[in-house]
């Protein structure tokens, strides 16, 4: 596997600049957390149930609330801390030249 | 009077007594915050609502009607938001974000009388275990004199300032040992409650199946009544569990015996720790088995998997949380792109700092179509057989005993490799993985005269239990804070 353009591509994935020296992940250490992570591979799971919530027991026929949407919170308040906005909307970089 | 010296218990008794106000106890810590501020301890200080609200506590109990937490100063980690008060996650992605709500724990501390002095450092969106990757600088732990010495982390700022007599106490949250490393690291009190006993609602998302908010104080007694106030189901939050929650300060009234209760260590986490952390448990083992308790070793051997399986399903869980900072809507927005598909990538490149990026990469990687099968699935399969091996030690032992941390603080920069640097985390992220609560409490010093941790773990919603047995300890070990040292 060619580590540096996986690298590059999950950068790309990741919306992250994917370019050495642009502050991409230096590979190496990359390549040693997937090496750790890889040490669970020893383990044999192929009978087991995944446990996505380790509390799934206890949340058990609990009651769900109604999906409601809340329409409480104003415009200006969500626009508040918007690096910029205009009218009401989010201002963002023009999409068609 | 060096008011900044009490725990609550103590600043609860003087107030009813009359022996003094809350706002002499907010003067003599706002003395005090600003005689530590070399530690770096808090981001962003609210001293002036502190005073206002100070003068309510006191009309409060001159009416004699004080609620449950009147007049306690505490620190908030910067990752609960609070209504106008700006909440970073120590990120510049988050550098100018005021949130229009509070958290529901701040909610529920608010309402019973705290007193919120400010948001405390740590690491990057909680990633970390040294306060090191704090966009605002690294953060001093007090007991190192004139070594730079780690706090812990993430929740580093909000224990060396419960240490240093910045605060009474501190919120913290734990995703695998931030709430308890650190209050090993700094000598204080840090419990990790079961998953779902307090609520996750404003508070900013790292791995959403780990997180979970905890109290950081200076004794136990403390401890047990701060988490009494923030624990609770909150519509907001549906994997809050409904079980009542018992007044766990009021169970500490009676010390409980020891004879006859039965306590497990486990060999991997002994034999992986310095010998001086060894010698310390030995010591703790020692005087459990002459109180009557059964002390007995057991092997987890899936123990060795446990930081690998953390780092994992962290790693994904984040890199789906953070998707939401796109530069857009409320977050740091680079200045550098003339398109929008670029200012996604450069926004989250200048935004966020290395270790957050790493565990985005290896989350995006282990979730991709490809490797999903060989990381995700797998792991939480993994889960499954850890969460089975713990309920098979606790059909016959009531907790199992741990270090909280392998070794001593360590120096600040010492520890170059990020998996080095997860490795820390050994002790504490097996039983946040599937859940289950753990409390801190100072055990003494190590060779470097540096504070050392003991780690009680129990079953699902026993933290009566762990605080009755944490009680006991820290009347038998009687360690010296760094305040009354």
């Amino acid at each position: 596997m060619d580590l540096l353009n996986t690298l590059k591509k999950v950068c790309r994935t990741a919306c992250l600049a994917n370019e050495q020296g642009k502050g991409m992940p230096n590979v190496q250490e990359i390549k040693d957390i997937i090496d750790m992570i890889h040490l669970i591979s020893e383990v044999e799971v192929s009978h087991v149930e995944p446990m996505y919530l380790p509390t799934e027991e206890l949340l058990k026929n609990k009651p769900m609330r109604d999906d409601v949407a809340q329409d409480d919170v104003a415009t200006n308040v969500i626009l508040a801390n918007s690096p910029e906005q205009r009218e009401g909307f989010f201002v963002l970089p023009k999409v068609i030249d | 009077m060096m008011l900044y010296k009490y725990t609550y218990s103590e600043l609860r008794a003087g107030y009813e007594a009359k022996d003094f106000t809350v706002k002499e106890v907010l003067a003599s810590y706002i003395q005090k915050i600003e005689e530590n501020q070399n530690l770096n301890g808090y981001i962003t200080l609210c001293l002036e609502q502190a005073l206002q609200e100070a003068k309510k506590a006191d009309e409060n109990f001159a009416a004699g009607q004080p609620r449950k937490l009147e007049g306690m100063p505490i620190a908030v980690k910067d990752n609960f938001c609070m209504k106008g008060l700006r909440t970073t996650a120590a990120s510049k992605m988050l550098e100018n974000f005021i949130p229009h709500y509070n958290s529901s724990v701040i909610d529920r501390i608010l309402n019973e009388g705290v007193i919120v002095l400010g948001k405390a450092n740590m690491d990057e969106f909680a990633m970390g275990s040294s306060n090191e990757t704090s966009y605002f600088g690294s953060v001093l732990n007090p007991w190192g004199n004139d070594k730079a010495i780690a706090p812990g982390g993430s929740s580093g700022g909000s224990a060396a300032i419960v240490a240093a007599g910045s605060s009474v106490a501190a919120l913290g949250t734990d995703t695998g040992g931030s709430v308890r490393q650190p209050a090993s690291f700094c000598g204080i009190t840090g419990m990790r409650p079961t998953y779902g006993l307090c609520s996750r609602y404003g508070i900013v998302a790292f791995a959403s199946s780990l997180d979970q908010a905890g109290p950081m104080t200076r004794d136990v007694a403390d401890n047990a009544l701060l988490l009494s106030v923030m624990a609770g189901h909150d519509p907001k939050d549906m994997t809050t569990l409904t079980e009542e929650i018992p007044d766990y300060s009021a169970i500490l009234k009676n010390p409980i015996s020891l004879k006859g209760k039965s306590f497990a260590y486990i060999e991997e986490c002994l034999s992986a720790s310095d010998e001086a952390v060894q010698r310390n448990m030995q010591n703790v083992f020692a005087l459990l088995r002459e109180r009557g308790a059964i002390v007995d070793p057991i092997s987890l051997k899936l123990q060795k998997y446990a930081i690998s399986a953390y780092v994992l399903i962290s790693a994904c869980e984040a890199s789906s949380n953070l998707a939401r900072y796109d530069g857009v809507r409320y977050t740091h927005r680079s200045q550098n792109a003339d398109k929008l598909s670029n200012l996604y990538n450069e926004s989250r490149s200048e935004g966020f700092g290395a270790e957050v990026k790493r565990r985005l990469c290896i989350g995006t990687y282990a979730l991709s179509a490809s490797e999903y099968e060989e990381f995700y699935l797998r792991v939480q399969k993994l889960r499954r057989l850890i969460y089975n091996d713990f309920m098979s030690v606790f059909a016959k032992y009531d907790l199992i005993l741990t270090p909280t941390s392998p070794s001593e603080p360590f120096v600040l920069g010492e520890i170059q490799s990020p998996c080095a640097m997860y490795a820390q985390d050994h002790m504490t992220v097996m039983n946040a993985l599937v859940g289950l609560p753990g409390l801190s409490i100072p055990s003494g010093l190590g060779a470097q005269g540096l504070p050392l941790g003991l780690q009680i773990i129990g079953n699902f919603l026993s933290e009566s239990d762990i605080y009755a047995l944490a009680h006991v300890l820290e009347k038998e070990i009687a360690f010296q804070s760094w305040l009354k040292k």
